[in-house]
């Protein structure tokens, strides 16, 4: 899962940036309100961590302009404003969710979970697809009654293609989700880890649409 | 007597009494004056009757006085009167009630006390006769009479005094209803509620109260909303740090490579070294209110200050590589002297001074000039950094406020502090750009 933290902190934006990461998150950090427009103008993210009080531009009007524009990247305001009219407003200007400085690392990320489930249009916490089940929360991967190790990168593939059961993903898009811009991905590294995901699995778990992308088709 | 009701209500039954005592002693003056003049006319006009009926009668040999009083009676107020009719030095006829004495020495009006009363007296000559006719009455009757009057006078004033008194009572406290109007209204002044008092229907008389209310109302919204905005600022600078603190520790627990682990425990004492920063200069700002200084106002000479201050400042001008510099201008030390909070002045100076030295890069210069111009001392730091664009001048002293691409470090506090200090001590700020067009130079000058 790709995501844009936008914070002007440099002590809480490295924090995050490192304890995101930990979960699995391809975190891509910027550090104004006018780079956060640049970021979401030119790349997908599955979403996005919002500071308000912010340089350039204020995290507000960073909102504002994405809704206008229709994009419907979940977003949640990580702030210290704490009045209830700055609550209100964050979350009717398009906000999905709103937490208030200091946080909890674990409430936050449980949060950016349940946003992004509902945003892949599904309301239970595990995805399951015939006999596999996976756990977004517990990082856990379940086939056959047995329990899958998967190192977060492999993880994140997974998930992302049982988030989109039945439809075809494209490599750029996947690859978009697992790394951030400071990265350095060697070409061939979105095949290797589908390569090992189909070991683990089962060589016809996920399919390959030759010259467009991967895709796990519903169970028959 | 505090109540204005209770005064005016006083005040003005007292006007009314002693008006009434005024109308009152002169309408019985009058009135006595008015009756006196009447009864003597009236005695005149008996005696003149008491003449002719008398003559009538001794001319026909009838000289009965008993007969004669009769005649005279008819009127209440007559009963008292007595008569003597002489001739000559002869007693020719009395009434019985009359001396047998003469009753006046002369002719017309004279008082004369007969058994202890007082009695009025009229003495008339018969134009045909030799005849003198004296009549007489008592006083009483005219007492009575002037009594009479002067109690029609009074008695129904009397019953209108407690009845005036619950009417000034009623309309004072209608008079007073816009007043106690206002005053209900600034009862339910509090913090939350300081809109302005309704200035229609209030009586002209406390138009420049209610203005003057007002006044002080807004200043108070203004100071109140002054400290909210500080208070949520504050808050809101606090937190940062906290966040930043709480997540590091976060990563910190969590993490299994050990360089991470460190990395993020180094960041959580940067995180406590910025909040311990910032609740200082907080704090710092708290201790400077003006009530506080006053009394501590000594003759402080700048020179030394900033050679001390200076003094301090050296190990991080020597770790940021940054050359320090002090220039004396001044002759004498009354023109390098001010009167002054020595602690204000030194945070004064040094937040000035470590600010330039922080934005100065290495290889730069720090430069603080004291001078005299026109016997005001001037204090002037001069770096060689980046400087700050004209039209951000006037909003770094906002409290909290930041340049973009700030460091971490600052928390926007410390040139709020200085301007609070200069303006404790009336000195005056200027900024510019600094030597040769670069960095930025600060100016103070203390108008003593």
């Amino acid at each position: 899962m790709r995501v844009l933290l936008v914070e002007d902190d440099t002590l809480l934006g490295e924090g995050l940036c490192t304890g995101l990461k930990q979960d699995g998150y391809a975190v891509d950090w910027v550090q104004d309100g006018m780079a956060a427009e640049v970021a979401l103008n030119v790349e997908h993210f599955d979403i996005m961590i919002l500071d308000l009080g912010l340089p350039k531009q204020d995290g507000l009007q960073v909102l504002q302009k994405i809704r206008v524009k229709d994009n419907p990247i979940p977003v949640l305001i990580l702030t210290a404003r704490d009045s209830l009219d700055d609550r209100i407003k964050g979350l009717d200007v398009g906000a999905d969710d709103y937490m208030v400085k200091p946080f909890d690392l674990e409430e936050l990320n449980a949060r950016m979970r349940a946003l992004l489930r509902r945003s892949a249009g599904r309301a239970a916490p595990k995805l399951v697809h015939g006999n596999l089940a996976l756990d977004p929360a517990a990082h856990e991967v379940h086939y056959g009654g047995a329990a899958v190790d998967l190192p977060p990168k492999e993880f994140a593939v997974l998930q992302t293609l049982l988030e989109n059961v039945g439809r075809v993903i494209s490599k750029t898009k996947l690859q978009e989700t697992l790394y951030s811009w400071e990265q350095d991905v060697a070409s061939n590294a979105l095949e290797v880890h589908i390569h090992h995901l189909r070991k683990k699995l089962g060589s016809d778990f996920i399919r390959t649409i030759r010259g467009v992308g991967y895709i796990i088709e519903h169970s028959k | 007597m505090s109540s204005i009701r209770k005064r005016l209500l006083f005040n003005l039954l007292t006007l009314f009494l002693i008006s009434w005592l005024a109308v009152a002693g002169f309408t019985y003056y009058e009135a006595a004056h008015e009756i006196e003049e009447l009864f003597d006319a009236q005695l005149a006009q008996t005696t003149g009757m008491i003449a002719e009926l008398a003559l009538n009668k001794i001319e026909k040999k009838e000289m009965d006085s008993t007969a004669l009083t009769k005649a005279v009676y008819g009127h209440k107020y007559e009963r008292k009167v007595s008569f003597q009719i002489w001739e000559n030095d002869k007693l020719l006829l009395h009434s019985q009630s009359a001396p047998h004495n003469k009753l006046s020495s002369h002719l017309g009006f004279s008082d004369k006390r007969i058994n202890g009363t007082t009695w009025r007296v009229f003495g008339m000559q018969h134009k045909l006769s030799n005849y003198t006719i004296f009549a007489a009455e008592d006083y009483e009757v005219r007492d009575e009479m002037i009594t009479f009057v002067a109690q029609g006078v009074s008695i129904p004033l009397l019953w209108a005094i407690p009845l005036l008194g619950a009417l000034i009572w009623l309309g004072i406290g209608q008079g007073l209803g816009p007043l106690q109007r206002v005053a209900l209204e600034v009862a339910q002044k509090n913090p939350q509620q300081l809109k302005p008092i309704e200035s229609t229907n209030v009586p002209d008389e406390i138009i420049p109260l209610t203005t003057s209310l007002n006044d002080l109302l807004h200043r108070l919204h203004q100071a109140f909303e002054l400290e909210k905005r500080f208070t949520a600022d504050a808050s809101h600078e606090l937190r940062t740090p906290l966040a930043a603190i709480r997540t590091q520790t976060q990563v910190a627990l969590r993490s299994t490579d050990p360089t991470e682990r460190e990395k993020a425990l180094l960041n959580i004492i940067q995180g406590v070294d910025r909040s311990s920063h910032l609740v200082d200069q907080m704090l710092t700002l708290a201790r400077l209110e003006p009530e506080a200084l006053d009394k501590n106002f000594t003759a402080v000479d700048m020179l030394v200050l900033s050679e001390n201050v200076i003094a301090d400042l050296v190990p991080l001008a020597t770790e940021q590589q940054v050359e320090l510099s002090l220039t004396d201008k001044t002759s004498t030390s009354d023109q390098r002297s001010i009167r002054g909070y020595q602690p204000g002045l030194a945070i004064l100076l040094r937040n000035l001074i470590d600010n330039a030295i922080r934005y100065t890069p290495s290889g730069g210069h720090v430069e603080l000039t004291l001078s005299a111009e026109k016997n005001t001392c001037c204090l002037r730091i001069a770096d060689s950094g980046p400087g700050i664009p004209k039209d951000e001048r006037e909003r770094i002293f906002d409290r909290f406020y930041r340049q973009e691409n700030h460091d971490n470090y600052g928390c926007g506090l410390g040139l709020s502090i200085v301007q609070h200090i200069a303006g404790l001590h009336h000195a005056e700020i200027t900024l510019a750009d600094g030597p040769n067009e670069k960095g930025l130079s600060v100016t103070i000058r203390f108008n003593s």
